[in-house]
């Protein structure tokens, strides 16, 4: 039982405040991610759940009992380094049971312990070693090691895969969602990759300047983001966006700009009526992005024309940046059809899936508190 | 080609080699020649190579006439309480220096730098003072007090906390140490190497303390080796014969000690440190 409350936590350094009125309930068993740019105070939320930096503000409650005041050890959390921060001078026996034997625990149930998390981990040959004679990988997974033998019921994780290469980062991040479902225990987990965070995450919080921009399941997120700096964040390529004028013609609503038309589908035109902006932000991520030319329907309405800058071949897509006038789209399309730089193409838009956010702050008109769906 | 060009230039570099290990040996071995001279003919002019008859009741009157066993017991004693002393001291004042904050922090340190900046003889006499009225002049005590804190040490040292990353000593407030415990279980164990040179630096330091010893110590049989050796150098006239053979008696303890440490002494000296 450990559900993690942040009550209006807030953190200043003098008179810089780093986190502002941080208000989070963290269910028990859930994982949880904190993604963000660097230097938005994700680290610096994570270290004051762990007391290694004091609340400047506000409660903190971990399985019910308010923990400000509590030393870390008493806290019933681990917590796993960016850099692993296992001791040079011990073996990876002895990183793993030191937190053990300063518990005074028997012997036997130290080795017992030890070699339980060694063999989850399948660091058993490994037992020997000093963590300079282990791979960045087998570090890792020491590190985990040492916060798994003492069963916390809350696990911090502060960007632990971010000093491997990329193909151990996947390996890894598979490793540690297995070790979630196996463990069972509350996680916390930091990271500024928004790709690590979609794919661990029960729920993810995005940050930046230290205010939660959102809280939501991977897929609220990505479907329904609160303002376009989430928008922006959460999805890889990233959502276009451009600006736009709205216009009314004989009933109908369209956003338009010097090189892009778009009618607005009923739904969102209801909603952006009432909400009375004239000039917009509209968003459509590349994926709701299509090529004319590859639609059999008759009945489209070409949304730009444009002449194709740039192709990625990424395997089982294709991304196309698009010159339209002075927008630059970037397109996602299945791979099959051959694209040239300097091809001239007609891009048609899912406007179901359109995004459309304040001029003034970057809120989302569509979706929470502004709009009508959360 | 190639390989002639190589050994010509091993050739020259050992040539440089040898020669500067010669110059270093020519007054120890001199020492030993001298030491085994009759003291006529350690003062001719011009100076005879290898002595006439090896005189080797030098060493045995100048053992006779001297305490050399209070010798001994003084030096090891002098050395093992003032390496003690300041390696305990300098590594907690250190630490404190280096991770704990507390107001003044920065002004203390500076008062701590500056005393290494001041000659030593300039503390004798205060120095001295202290110790006279602590009541414990001409004694062992006397000899290792001064001795057992060092700004030099707790320079040295602190230099070695500030290159260990903060996060191990967060990972070890995580795992339930305390203050102390973080210390013991991990400052001092990736300091080492700072440990074994500030140890063989206090220890050489101590060895070779003439003059404090004899400004607060006045028995003979209260002085470590080399003051109670000065001793042999009168005012008027020296016997180099038996202050050689004396030298002689006084340096292998530390010889052996170099033997058996020589890796540790020199990677302290070099202080190649931080990489553990
Ligand atoms: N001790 C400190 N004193 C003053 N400012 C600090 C201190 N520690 C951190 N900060 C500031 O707090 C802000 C947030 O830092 P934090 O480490 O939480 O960022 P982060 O989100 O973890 O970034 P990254 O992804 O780069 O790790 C930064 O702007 C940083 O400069
Ligand atoms: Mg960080």
């Amino acid at each position: 039982m450990a559900e993690v409350k942040l009550s209006h936590i807030k953190k200043s350094y003098g008179d810089v405040e780093i986190v502002k009125d941080f208000d989070l309930d963290i269910r028990d068993k859930e994982f949880m991610v904190f993604v963000g740019p660097s230097g938005c105070g994700k680290s610096t939320t994570l270290r004051m759940i762990a007391g290694l930096e004091d609340i400047t503000g506000g409660d903190l409650l971990i399985g019910g009992r308010r923990v400000n005041n509590v030393s870390p050890k008493d806290r019933d959390i681990a917590m796993v380094f960016q850099n692993y921060a296992l001791y040079p001078h011990m073996t990876v026996y002895e990183n793993m049971a030191f937190s053990l034997k300063l518990r005074h625990l028997a012997k036997g149930e130290i080795q017992k312990k030890v070699g339980e998390a060694a063999r989850v981990l399948q660091l058993e040959s490994l037992l020997g070693r000093k963590p300079k004679e282990l791979s960045g990988g087998q570090r890792q997974r020491v590190a985990m090691g040492r916060a798994l033998v003492r069963n916390p019921s809350v696990f911090l994780l502060d960007e632990p895969l971010s000093n491997l290469d990329a193909k151990l980062r996947v390996s890894m991040r598979t490793e540690i969602a297995r070790l979630h479902q196996r463990l069972q225990t509350t996680m916390i987990y930091v990271t500024h990759d928004q790709t690590e965070a979609m794919t661990l995450g029960d729920r993810i919080v995005v940050m930046n300047d230290g205010i939660i921009q959102q809280c939501g399941t991977p897929m609220e997120l990505y479907q329904h983001p609160v303002n376009q700096f989430v928008a922006g964040f959460i999805g890889n390529p990233p959502m276009n966006f451009f600006s736009v004028e709205l216009m009314e013609n004989e009933g109908r609503l369209f956003a338009s700009s010097e090189s892009i038309l778009i009618e607005v589908p009923q739904q969102q035109a209801d909603i952006l009526r009432a909400a009375g902006e004239k000039e917009i932000v509209f968003g459509i991520r590349p994926e709701a992005i299509h090529d004319a030319a590859m639609l059999l329907s008759e009945n489209i309405d070409i949304a730009a024309r444009g002449t194709v800058e740039v192709v990625e071949l990424l395997g089982a897509e294709t991304l196309l940046h698009v010159r339209c006038g002075r927008e630059l789209i970037v397109a996602s399309m299945p791979s099959g059809k051959s694209y040239h730089p300097g091809d001239t193409i007609e891009l048609v838009f899912t406007t179901d899936r359109m995004h459309a956010f304040r001029k003034a702050d970057g809120r989302s008109l569509l979706y929470g508190k502004l709009g009508g769906a959360a | 080609m190639q390989f002639k060009t190589s050994t010509k230039k091993h050739l020259a570099v050992h040539a440089a080699l040898i020669l500067g290990a010669v110059t270093m040996l020519v007054p120890f071995l001199w020492m030993v020649i001298t030491s085994l001279k009759t003291l006529a003919e350690s003062t001719m002019v011009p100076p005879t190579l290898w002595p006439e008859t090896l005189q080797w009741s030098n060493y045995a009157d100048v053992w006779n006439s001297l305490p050399f066993a209070a010798f001994y017991a003084n030096t090891f004693g002098m050395i093992l309480f003032r390496v003690i002393g300041s390696v305990f001291f300098s590594a907690t004042a250190a630490y404190a220096f280096a991770r704990i904050e507390f107001p003044g922090r920065n002004v203390l340190f500076g008062l701590v730098l500056v005393t290494m900046m001041i000659p030593g003889q300039l503390f004798l006499i205060p120095q001295y003072e202290i110790v006279a009225r602590l009541g414990a002049v001409d004694s062992l005590f006397a000899l290792v007090l001064p001795g057992i804190v060092s700004a030099f040490g707790t320079f040295l040292l602190r230099q070695f906390f500030l290159g260990i990353p903060k996060e191990l000593e967060e990972a070890a407030v995580l795992d339930g140490c305390s203050r102390w415990q973080i210390f013991w279980h991990v400052m001092l164990p990736l300091t080492r190497s700072g440990l074994i040179a500030l140890s063989i630096f206090t220890a050489l330091f101590a060895w070779k303390d003439l003059m404090w010893p004899l400004i607060v110590n006045t028995s003979l049989d209260k002085m470590p080796l080399a003051s109670g050796l000065a001793s042999l150098q009168g005012q008027y006239s020296t016997n180099f014969p038996q202050l050689m053979a004396g030298s002689m008696i006084a340096i292998w303890p530390m010889l052996i000690l170099f033997v058996l440490f020589q890796k540790q002494f020199i990677q302290g000296v070099a202080g190649t440190g931080s990489k553990n």
